[in-house]
């Protein structure tokens, strides 16, 4: 373990990454959705106050930000947004289905500097990605990448969030973004969301995660997140990263209601540090709440100290065994040297813990993934969680 | 020593399209073109990289900034390491006439810089 990784866990003056999900309103129903998306929430930020957030971030020097819903472009101020926090320095990275990309929303975004555009597909081919993220989804993503490269938009990103059914797609993923010129990015399940569902048919067996963490050590290229850091349990050598969670010390998640979270894949009451509609905005919940100065002290390895691999995997991800309803200082449900499934044997299912956010459509409850027109999503259905407007 | 070499000397600057963020450890460099973020583990290498302008060379800034001789070696590595990564230039296209010997020194430096850049 680097000293930075110590320096890192006692926590940054302001996050070097930060996820801002703009809106719950989503056209898919995903069946992983980490944020449970579908519905936007009427409490969502305004448009001046998401300016004032990118006041914020541009007075505390967060030097980009990693925009993501539900999906961010169905809001009607969404590229005005993008312009106002590249023009204060903020750099933008969204994440997007690709479904309101067309031919002249490529060419606006070819003309946009310091600005990154990230197509989630979550299969090589249209069955494995579908199953996923609905009928149709595929090629939605597809057309949208080729408007891209059409628009010369320049090296745009592909976000795979690996699963058991497409981590054998990997070598024709870097086949597609050979095609287009982009970048590969691969990030790990978390059964967080609607994904807490479907995460035990989703994630990778131990097999094919020895087989990912090879695949990505030679590759350095690709792009993770710093996601698979439990992985450096299985070798010598580390994946390149920051080899940490970085939970409330590095990366926060701010939602559409303003809500601040510890990460993005935590969306329940026990990691919200605040609001940035609070008093002090989102500076001071980022200082001073309570929350995340508990996650800059140190931690304990707990039922992991007596593990030889500690300091390789770092306990690995607190949203993995929060939602799996394993104690956050034991194994990782995924943990390389299986420690993790006997803890999962032991859990009462009842006992383990929901995201206390959902704003998923009621048709998409259970059933086989549909896509509706965007715009039907805009209708404002009642909120699934309780929230004044005014925070 | 290459020109591209700031142990070799000459005026060096942080790169304009660099940002420095304070941190409790030193700093974290932002670079907006390449998108790369460099941790400055230290305030003293904070210091010279934000002097490194108005010194004739590294050196200078090193001994301007108080940094003990037996350091340079490692404040050397670092500077290297940063102006491989583009967050520091040479300030004028000549300028790498003086050879200092931190040169020679930094060559010898073990291989821990202090500062690690993140992919």
């Amino acid at each position: 373990m680097t000293a930075l990784t110590e320096e890192l866990k006692g926590g940054l003056d302001a996050p070097i990454c930060l996820t801002w999900e703009l809106t719950y309103a989503c056209n898919l129903a995903c069946i992983h959705c980490l944020s449970s998306s579908g519905r936007r929430d009427p409490a969502e930020l305004s448009t001046g106050e998401a300016m004032a957030v990118i006041d914020e971030m541009q007075a505390m020097q967060v030097f980009y930000v990693n925009i993501g819903g539900g999906e961010p472009t169905i809001r009607p101020d969404f590229f005005d947004l993008v312009a106002y926090a590249t023009e204060q320095q903020v750099g933008v990275k969204f994440s997007t289905n690709g479904s309101r990309i067309d031919a002249a929303t490529a060419e606006l975004l070819a003309g946009f500097d310091y600005t990154d555009i990230q197509l989630s597909l979550d299969g090589a081919d249209a069955a494995t990605n579908d199953a996923v993220r609905g009928q149709g989804s595929y090629a939605t993503a597809r057309t949208a990448m080729d408007h891209l490269a059409a628009a010369g938009f320049g090296p745009f990103k592909i976000s795979v969030v690996v699963t058991r059914q497409n981590v054998a797609q990997v070598d024709q993923f870097e086949a597609l973004v050979d095609h287009y010129g982009a970048q590969l990015r691969l990030t790990r399940l978390r059964p967080a969301g609607r994904g807490a569902d479907t995460w035990h048919q989703l994630h990778p067996t131990n097999d094919q995660q020895r087989a990912l963490y090879h695949w990505l050590l030679d590759r350095p290229e690709v792009l993770t997140g710093d996601s698979f850091f439990h992985l450096n349990a299985l070798g010598e050598r580390n994946l390149p990263g920051l080899n940490l969670c970085g939970a409330g010390r590095v990366v926060c998640l701010v939602d559409p209601v303003g809500d601040v979270y510890a990460c993005p894949f935590v969306l329940h009451d026990d990691f919200r540090a605040g609001n940035v509609r609070d008093p002090g905005g989102f500076a001071a919940v980022w200082r001073t709440s309570a929350l995340f100065r508990e996650f800059r002290e140190p931690q304990s390895a707990g039922a992991c100290a007596g593990c030889g691999q500690f300091d390789a995997c770092q306990g690995g991800c607190m949203a993995a065994k929060f939602f799996t309803g394993l104690p956050l200082d034991g194994p990782d449900p995924e943990c390389v040297s299986g420690h993790g499934l006997d803890a999962l044997a032991a859990v009462t299912p009842a006992a383990v813990p929901r995201s206390t956010s959902n704003h998923s459509k009621p048709s998409s409850l259970g059933s086989t993934p549909v896509i509706g027109s965007a715009e039907s999503t805009i209708v404002t259905l009642g909120p699934t969680r309780h929230r004044s407007p005014a925070g | 020593m290459s020109a591209s070499d700031p142990v070799a000397g000459g005026r060096w600057r942080l790169h304009p399209r660099v940002a420095l963020r304070p941190e409790p450890f030193g700093a974290l460099a932002y670079h907006y073109d390449s998108r790369k973020l460099n941790f400055l583990r230290s305030p003293d290498l904070v210091r010279v990289v934000q002097n490194l302008a108005h010194h004739p060379s590294p050196r200078a800034a090193f001994d301007d900034a108080g940094v003990a001789e037996h350091r340079w070696p490692a404040f050397a590595s670092a500077l290297a390491i940063l102006a491989r990564s583009g967050f520091i230039e040479p300030s004028e296209p000549n300028g790498t006439t003086l050879q200092d010997d931190i040169d020679e020194a930094a060559e010898k430096a073990s291989m821990t810089a202090p500062v690690p850049s993140r992919p």
